[in-house]
């Protein structure tokens, strides 16, 4: 796995790193563009279990989990487009199956102009169409993103990040988005261990409208979108699971003060034959049927964010089994200052059926209070974003 | 050196040892009597040619004399804004002036929307434009001329318009929050005002003035008075304006966006009855604002709201005359034997030394203001908001460089040559050397 990550990483470094010591080009020390950017999230957990004989289980961890910082580089190219590298490392979640402590979540190259962006290297794969305000990202994973096929591991950076080309087109009016990806989802073992090789084994097509946040009060609707995702999981006759998705965001007040915002998500995976719910690959492979909805609100005074809050409720069915499961979070931030947060979350699960015997317990109480910093500073931005107002409403730049 | 030239290596040895105001009017009274005086005699005159030919950028005309071809403002691109938000007055006429009925006004219409300028090829940017044009259409009118301005805001940012160096009643003098309100998206705000007194003078907006005059809100207004004693003195065929302008490209348009973005808020929030003064960062007195602190409010510039990398100083990359950089930027154009006029006007934030090669000039007036005698040079510092005009006699042909002496300032994005540079090109020569188009030296 390490050798995996540092080959990407090193392969693309060496032009950026490197070039000092290499025979100089035309343009070869121009600046580019540099964005540092980062969040640490630490939070005090406490969690209850319940059922078949797990009353008494109770964890408490401090979890750093999901911490991460990222570099971007990039520059204008000799076309006017824009091109670079994306580096950046996270604190995976403390039951992850990595031997260190580290996980190259991101490493890849890009390209983009008006119409279009280009993505090659491991990044976040595009397994959901919205976000979900919770803490952190996979707070509510197995409800809210296609889960990998073909990782019998419970660590959860193997649904979320793998390696992917990624081509986003956006039309002349450009709300319009059409993404297509062939991507290499991380397989493991039957024991969970990361194999050695694999090929491309997944795909997938979206099309959505969004809305760029610079101009998220323009309209009510932020974001509507469908898609589906392939992977070719071959598994005892199976060769192919599918998964389906829809969902949108929608501006309940157009209040920049007081602002309310529905999210809602469904994915209908059709997973790969008669699954045992036992493993993490069966239930990743499990045909179900998941269903999440947040409703989130963010108070701000002198346009400065001040707090938000969001209840955010999510189903699973897992439909040939007699299993299912649910979950409501509440979740309360109370900025500091910029980029300084007081955190707090509830998440109560309820399993029930096949998954609550497998799993071992049918109830699951977690409250995590805590605190975060993030940041993202820019230097020597001579770029700007194609996605800006000034591009988006009065005539692209190049 | 052309044979035509007085005698002496200076055209004029005479008039910087003379009261230049009495020697205008020494040489008016003269002429008029059909005598000519000695220093008459000294002074070269420009070869016949008719009347003075203004060269600037492109003259608004007064809208009871509508020309297409430059009264009318461009086509507006990109989003716009046509009217104001329910309950705003379209049109503000503040009192101050005379009503339309009690003098004869020249009225000028200048709107502002966001468009794309190119600066020179290969580089454009998002500006804010007076009648989509940067610099903003040059008004010219003659001293005591009635002046009416209604000046139309197409853009979501709030504006206003000062008339830098004029002396206007202080409701017309748009500076926000001190003689007017700001002019808000889709509103029309008219100006009205006697143009005095002569001389060069310019207009800018006042309004988040870092970043909207940089941006492109500045334009020349040029003064002009009967019997102007420089043209007597220095009998000038050709009147440049030349707008010195320093742009940090990556300020501009990552405020831009910005203040756009916080613009989009404050509308709905305004449409919603919730703008209050802390939001918008003003305060009826310095008490109010005293107590808002006491209250929990928290001034913007404590919580670093800069946008891209949050600093305060500008680090500007791009200087131009007239809105563009070497080897974009116009030839003056000079014939032998001829004076001709520049009026340099400094609307950036930067200092320029002008310096012209193979001549002195005059420097005949500063901040528009006649100098009481003229100052023989040939560099000339303008500093911001300053006005300098200068008078140039055509007596060495050739192609002769005309430039900020900072060449910091002398290039684009930091190549030489670029920038605020031109040429001063004598017509009609057929020399050794003609200058060619130069971008990497």
């Amino acid at each position: 796995m390490r050798r995996w990550a540092f080959l990407i990483l090193g392969a693309l470094a060496a032009p950026v790193l490197a070039s000092p010591a290499s025979a100089r080009d035309v343009g070869a020390d121009v600046v580019p563009r540099i964005t540092i950017g980062g969040r640490l999230i630490s939070t005090l957990n406490a969690t209850w279990l319940q059922g078949d004989g797990r009353d008494d289980d109770d964890l408490y961890d401090v979890s750093i989990a999901d911490t991460s910082i990222l570099t971007r580089f990039d520059r204008r190219l000799f076309d006017r487009s824009v091109g670079g590298a994306v580096v950046g490392l996270e604190f995976p979640d403390p039951d992850a199956d990595f031997t260190d402590s580290v996980f190259y979540h991101r490493v890849f190259a890009f390209l983009w102009d008006r119409g279009y962006q280009v993505e090659l290297g491991r990044t976040k794969l595009r397994n959901f169409l919205v976000e979900f305000p919770t803490l952190r990202d996979d707070d509510l994973l197995r409800f809210t993103e296609i889960l990998n096929g073909f990782s019998n591991s419970n660590t959860e950076e193997y649904h979320q990040f793998g390696n992917h080309l990624a081509l986003d087109l956006f039309w002349p009016q450009r709300f319009l988005q059409v993404t297509g990806y062939l991507a290499q989802r991380i397989e493991t073992d039957p024991a969970g261990e990361m194999k050695e090789e694999f090929d491309l084994n997944s795909g997938g097509l979206f099309l959505q409208r969004t809305v760029p946040g610079p101009l998220k009060f323009s309209s009510r609707l932020r974001q509507l979108g469908v898609g589906w995702d392939a992977q070719k999981v071959d598994v005892d006759g199976d060769t192919w699971k599918h998964a389906f998705v829809a969902g949108g965001v929608v501006n309940l007040t157009m209040d920049p003060l007081d602002h309310w915002e529905a999210v809602a998500q469904v994915i209908y995976d059709t997973g790969a034959g008669d699954r045992d719910l036992t493993t993490d690959q069966g239930r990743a492979l499990a045909e179900s049927v998941a269903v999440a909805a947040a409703v989130n609100y963010r108070h701000s005074t002198f346009q400065v964010l001040r707090w938000k809050a969001a209840l955010t409720a999510a189903y699973k069915d897992y439909r040939d089994e007699d299993a299912a499961e649910w979950s409501v979070v509440p979740t309360f931030q109370y900025r500091l200052g910029d980029g300084m947060g007081l955190l707090a979350q509830y998440q109560y699960t309820r399993r029930s059926g096949d998954l609550a015997t497998a799993v071992g317990f049918d109830q699951e109480h977690t409250v995590q209070i805590g605190l975060s910093f993030d940041f993202e500073t820019t230097f020597n931005d001579y770029i700007g974003e194609r996605q800006s107002i000034l591009n988006m409403e009065h005539g692209y730049v190049r | 050196m052309s044979d035509k030239a007085p005698e002496g290596h200076h055209p004029v040895s005479e008039p910087p040892r003379r009261t230049f105001l009495k020697t205008g009017l020494a040489v008016a009274g003269a002429a008029a009597a059909g005598l000519a005086t000695k220093a008459e005699a000294a002074i070269p005159k420009s070869p016949p040619g008719g009347e003075t030919r203004f060269v600037a950028p492109p003259l608004l005309s007064p809208s009871a004399a509508p020309d297409p071809g430059h009264q009318t403002p461009l086509p507006a691109q990109g989003r716009t804004i046509e009217a104001p938000l329910h309950g705003i007055p379209a049109v503000v006429e503040p009192t101050g002036a005379p009503r339309d009925d009690q003098v004869a006004y020249k009225t000028f219409d200048l709107d502002l929307q966001i468009a794309r300028h190119t600066l020179l090829p290969g580089v454009e940017a998002h500006m804010l434009a007076f009648n989509g044009r940067v610099p903003g259409p040059t008004i010219r009118v003659m001293e005591g001329d009635w002046v009416k301005v209604r000046f139309k805001n197409r853009t979501e940012l709030m504006h206003t318009i000062h008339w830098h160096g004029m002396d206007v009643p202080y409701t017309m003098d748009g500076v926000p929050w001190v003689t007017q309100d700001p002019v808000r998206p889709g509103q029309t705000f008219i100006y009205r005002f006697q143009a005095r007194p002569a001389g060069t003078r310019f207009y800018h907006c006042h309004f988040g003035t870092l970043l909207h005059m940089q941006s492109g809100m500045h334009g020349a207004f040029i003064i002009e008075k009967p019997n102007d004693p420089i043209r007597q003195r220095f009998p000038y065929t050709r009147d440049y304006v030349l707008i010195l302008t320093s742009w940090d490209l990556n300020f501009i348009r990552e405020e831009l966006n910005a203040m756009l973005r916080r613009m989009k808020e404050r509308m709905l929030l305004m449409e919603l009855g919730k703008l209050d003064p802390q939001t918008m960062g003003v305060f009826r007195t310095y008490e109010d604002f005293q107590r808002a602190l006491e209250s929990g409010y928290m001034p913007p510039y404590t919580t670093q709201r800069l946008a891209g990398e949050g600093r305060a100083t500008l680090n500007f990359n791009f200087f131009a005359i007239n809105g563009k950089c070497y080897p974009s930027t116009e030839n003056l154009l000079i014939r032998e034997g001829e004076w001709i006029r520049i009026r340099l006007i400094n609307a950036g934030q930067l200092e320029h030394y002008m310096h012209l090669h193979g001549h002195q000039f005059f420097i005949v007036a500063e901040d528009g203001n006649d100098l009481p005698e003229p100052i023989e040079q040939n560099t000339v510092r303008v500093s911001p908001g300053k006005t300098a005009d200068i008078v140039v006699y055509g007596n060495n042909p050739g192609y002769w460089t005309f430039h900020d002496h900072d060449t910091r300032r002398v290039t684009n994005n930091g190549i030489y040559p670029g920038g605020i540079l031109t040429v001063l090109a004598y017509e009609g020569i057929d020399g050794p050397y003609a200058p060619k188009v130069a971008l990497d030296e």
